[in-house]
């Protein structure tokens, strides 16, 4: 055992050979805070900002989201464990450190202690003189010193786990080139591997739900710098998970690493990799991905995903990382194809993967899962409501998709359960990717088990309306499809309505508010999707106490909602009436060539396009019978899932706001099949 | 006193040192002898705890060397390629190894370096190849291990440098009983110095013998007889290892009691006969050859 006086020796002894690190360690963070601190102060001060404002800058700044402090904990990581155990790299430094009497457990605990200590001493040095700087100028503040603190835990607990990885990586090779290729394996391995599932998963099954759509997915999946930047993006009440999981992963990660530097042979150093046992392993891990990354980038950057070009890319991949691999475990290009078990077995395991992906094996495509099985369906539907914004808890916006799949329980869920196997139905359809008047929708099955599956599907414009009118009548699905059933109205700042002629702020009270939200969400429950698919005869915008924005349209159908603004000074009763309307102007755009062709320049045959008919009218009568069949292009665009239009006739809408000459101009198209007669005449409308 | 019982060590599919088995006592100096890559730095990087073995045991003073403090602390061992921190002078040195040996000797440490005047403020970096190698005997010395391992350690050292390492190797020796085992490629460099020799070849051990005895065992005798003798008849039942005739005048080399040698020859009445001093080298060719082995081809 290493008595401690001769521990403390050994780190101080340790510490005068790595006096480089600390230059630089605190070089960096006298710079990053004192330094670029006062620099800001002073620019402030010159300024005469508010000190709220200088605070937050200052919180920024030194807090926990600072990107400087992120940068400072990655780099400082990669330097400190690289340069920590280089000299394992090293024969004579290994023969040195491994024949005088200190056990290993110590050797590796100098070197690891001192790892973290050339990090958090300048680091807080640095923040004390920060401190003096911030209270000489009068800018210190509770709420800086804690914020400091967490950030100091936070970023100290994140150096610790990515400083750890490094280690290991430098355990588990033999040379200071390999170790930095190792490092950066083992930082972003998982993140690469759940891109290449997500891109084969997108690829090769037509039902697959990206889950992780954003950039968040892919670099948190094992990567601990993933976690760590996801971790600084949260709320404190919501770090607490994250802390004690990656405390308790980077212990073990210590664990692994003092283990393997037990276990290391004194003679791997100057070779590739330090241990034979992982070599195999290492390498299929590899190649097996590289070879498919390399099969699906030639398949995606070719014209038409052509399959040829994807074997290609997949057998050049393979003999490239199988070649390079081999070649770096020998330092020998002669030893590029050796191991021919090991060459088999991830020609193998590849072939194994691109089989199930190319047959579906697993039936992924037409997984259903029998109605007695599902606990709650969840629905999102593209092209319905696209204008909502969804938001978590009140706070930020997030993803529509998610936030439906999520919050969505559908008990009654036959409508969705119909809509699932028509979407299967269709899958065979859709082979060529995209397909006219084709949108999809998402569907997270939570089954019985407790598993959760989730899926995507298309369907064609037939069946859409029918399916879905159904499953819009569903109050679950408009619970978790509409976020205003969960408004809290406490949190309602203020509630404004606008419409083409007015736009009122309220002024209400808290009980005033409360009741708008209910009259809008009895009205909600009551709206079918025909209704909906009409233009909204106003908007109601609601603002939150966190600054966030919502728009929540007025329908005809809103009786409740209709008779509170009218109540409170705002005419929701009248929407674009024929009187209203000075002039519209149609135009159709269809193909209305005739048989005559003509010869290009190469001798192609192409068709002359006949621009069609503009027809400007300006009769109330006419312009009433227009009225009837238009839906504003805005609420289209947000609702084409249930919204069918004459999309190549174009309507061109002047309405005059007021008495004084204002005039609003619209653009909108007929629902289908609602073009007046006398329109399709003039303008030459060929059915 | 150590002992190596069968010991084994295999980098990948090459065998460096093979069912080696040794014993070195104390107070001995050791000398491992054998050509380049013949085993001798994997025998005593195992010796020194460095490299795991592969098959069979290494134990110092009946304890496992590998990966055992106590064991380590009974030697000091000089790679043939000695690591110094960089940036570090002697004076550093000393005092990292003052941490790392309980019973080091700063005095000595200091009178040594004056004594074979070598500069404790100089970097180590700015010294000669030889240079390095009297600090690290030094260092080595100074530590006050009961064992020192010195892997090619006289090679790089001048004449008079090795001279004097050799007498405070023989200082340390008489003085505290210190056993050094010393790895050499060169025969003549451990000739006198040594106390026993081992033998490495092809990560094999062809000989390991006490130097003493096989000087007392063999014995080179050259002599001119009165006339023609049946040579194998006069040394009956003495082995007879190797006979070289010019002339008139007979070089015999043969194994046996001197005094039965000598009495034998002074039986026929020879003009001449002297006992003459065998040399380390020729102990070892005649050694190797009755093993089978060419030394000359091995070492030398």
């Amino acid at each position: 055992m290493t008595s401690r006086n001769l521990f403390f020796k050994l780190m101080k002894e340790d510490i005068k050979r790595r006096i480089w690190t600390i230059a630089l360690a605190s070089i960096v963070f006298f710079f990053s805070y004192p330094v670029l601190l006062a620099i800001m102060i002073e620019k402030y001060n010159s300024y005469q900002y508010k000190i709220e404002h200088v605070r937050e800058q200052i919180l920024h700044f030194v807090g926990i989201r600072s990107e400087l402090g992120v940068l400072i904990v990655v780099c400082g990581a990669a330097i400190c464990g690289l340069s920590g155990f280089f000299y394992l790299h090293s024969k004579k430094k290994v023969d040195f450190y491994h024949s005088i009497p200190v056990r290993r457990e110590a050797l590796f605990a100098v070197s690891y202690i001192n790892g973290l200590l050339i990090y958090l001493v300048p680091y807080i040095i640095s923040i004390l003189i920060s401190f003096i700087i911030l209270s000489i100028n009068h800018v210190m503040s509770g709420e800086i010193f804690h914020e400091v603190l967490k950030a100091i835990g936070i970023n100290f607990l994140f150096y610790s786990l990515i400083y750890t990885v490094i280690v290991i990586a430098v355990m588990l090779t033999g040379n200071f080139i390999i170790s930095c290729f190792g490092t950066a394996v083992l930082l972003i391995y998982g993140p690469c591997v759940l891109a290449l599932k997500e891109a084969y998963f997108s690829t090769f099954f037509h039902t697959y739900y990206m889950k992780n759509q954003d950039m968040d997915g892919f670099v948190l999946f094992l990567s601990p710098i993933g976690r760590y930047i996801e971790t600084i993006q949260k709320s404190s009440s919501e770090i607490g998970g994250n802390i004690v999981i990656t405390l308790i992963v980077t212990i073990l990660l210590i664990i692994l690493a003092l283990f393997l530097y037990t276990k290391r042979p004194s003679e791997a150093a100057g070779k590739a990799m330090a241990f034979s046992i992982s070599k195999p392993v290492i390498k299929i891990m590899l190649v097996v991905p590289l070879t498919l990354a390399g099969g699906i980038l030639f398949r995606e950057v070719t014209y038409g995903n052509s399959q040829g070009w994807f074997f290609f890319g997949l057998v050049i991949a393979f003999i490239i990382s199988y070649a390079i691999i081999e070649i770096i475990y020998n330092f020998d290009i002669r030893c590029a194809f050796l191991h021919k078990k090991e060459l088999l077995t991830c020609a193998g395991m590849i072939a194994v993967v691109i089989l199930i992906f190319e047959l579906d094996v697993t039936h992924y495509d037409s997984y259903l899962p029998s109605k007695s099985d599902i606990k709650t369906m969840s629905v999102s539907v593209d092209g319905l409501d696209e204008d909502i914004h969804y938001s978590d808890k009140d706070t930020t916006y997030i993803n529509g998709e998610k936030y439906q799949l999520e919050r969505m329980k559908l008990t009654n869920f036959d409508n969705a359960y119909d809509l699932v196997k028509a979407g299967i139905k269709n899958i065979n359809h859709d082979e060529d990717g995209y397909m006219e008047g084709t949108y999809g929708y998402n569907v997270k099955y939570t089954l019985k088990n407790g598993k959760e599956v989730y899926r995507a599907y298309k369907l064609t414009s037939e069946d859409r309306m029918k399916l879905i009118k159904k499953l819009y009548e569903n109050q679950e699905f408009k619970e978790a499809h509409y976020p205003i059933y969960q408004l809290d109205a406490e949190y309602i700042k203020k509630i404004s309505c606008y419409n083409t002629f007015e736009n009122k702020e309220f002024s209400l009270n808290q009980e005033e508010k409360n009741q708008l939200v209910e009259d809008y969400k009895a009205d909600l429950s009551n709206l079918t999707l025909d209704e909906h698919a009409k233009n909204p005869l106003a908007y109601i915008t609601i603002r939150l106490n966190n600054e966030n924005l919502y728009d929540y349209p007025v329908y005809s159908s809103f009786s409740n909602t209709i008779k509170f603004l009218n109540n409170h000074g705002f005419n929701a009763t009248d929407g674009v009436t024929a009187q209203v309307v000075k002039e519209i102007t149609i135009s159709n755009n269809q193909d209305t060539s005739n048989d005559n062709t003509t010869d290009n320049m190469d001798g192609n045959v192409m068709k002359i396009i006949d621009e069609g008919k503009t027809i400007k009218y300006q009769d109330q009568q006419k312009i009433r019978q227009i009225l009837e069949g238009l839906v504003e292009d805005q609420h289209y665009y947000m609702n084409q899932a249930v919204i069918n239009v004459e999309d190549m006739v174009r309507v061109d809408m002047v309405v005059k706001k007021d008495n004084y000459g204002n005039i609003e101009k619209y653009n909108c198209y007929f629902r289908k099949g609602n073009i007046p007669d006398f329109v399709k005449k003039d303008i030459g409308y060929i059915e | 006193m150590i002992e190596a019982v069968n010991v084994s060590k295999y980098f990948d599919k090459i065998k460096a040192v093979d069912q080696v088995t040794a014993t070195i006592k104390e107070g001995n100096v050791f000398g491992l002898v054998g050509t380049n890559g013949a085993g001798k730095s994997t025998f005593i990087r195992m010796l020194a705890g460095i490299l795991k073995p592969d098959g069979g045991t290494i134990k110092i003073d009946g304890m496992e060397v590998y990966e055992n403090i106590k064991a380590k602390e009974l030697f000091y061992y000089i790679s043939d390629d000695q690591y110094f921190f960089s940036n570090a002078t002697p004076e550093e040195l000393k005092k990292y190894y003052q941490v790392i040996y309980s019973n080091f000797d700063s005095d000595r440490f200091n009178t040594l370096m004056k004594q074979f005047e070598l500069d404790r403020k100089r970097k180590i970096n700015t010294f000669s190849k030889g240079m390095k190698k009297q600090l690290s005997v030094i260092c080595g010395i100074c530590a006050n291990t009961k064992y020192i391992f010195c892997d090619e350690t006289f090679d790089g050292l001048d004449p008079v440098m090795r001279q004097a390492v050799k007498s405070i190797f023989a200082k340390e020796i008489s003085e505290r009983n210190m056993t050094p085992i010393i790895a050499s490629h060169n025969l003549r460099e451990l000739e006198d110095i040594c106390d026993h020799v081992g033998l490495l070849h092809k990560g094999g051990i062809l000989l390991s013998k006490d130097l003493f005895d096989m000087k007392l065992s063999i014995h080179k005798i050259q002599c001119v007889f009165q006339k023609e003798v049946d040579i194998k008849q006069v040394f009956e039942g003495i082995e007879l290892i190797k006979i070289d005739k010019r002339g008139n005048l007979y070089t015999i080399t043969a194994r046996g009691n001197c005094e039965e040698i000598t009495k034998r020859i002074e039986q026929t009445k020879p003009i001449f006969s002297e006992v003459l001093p065998l040399t380390l080298e020729e102990i070892f060719i005649s050694e190797t050859e009755v093993v089978g082995y060419d030394i000359k081809k091995l070492i030398l």
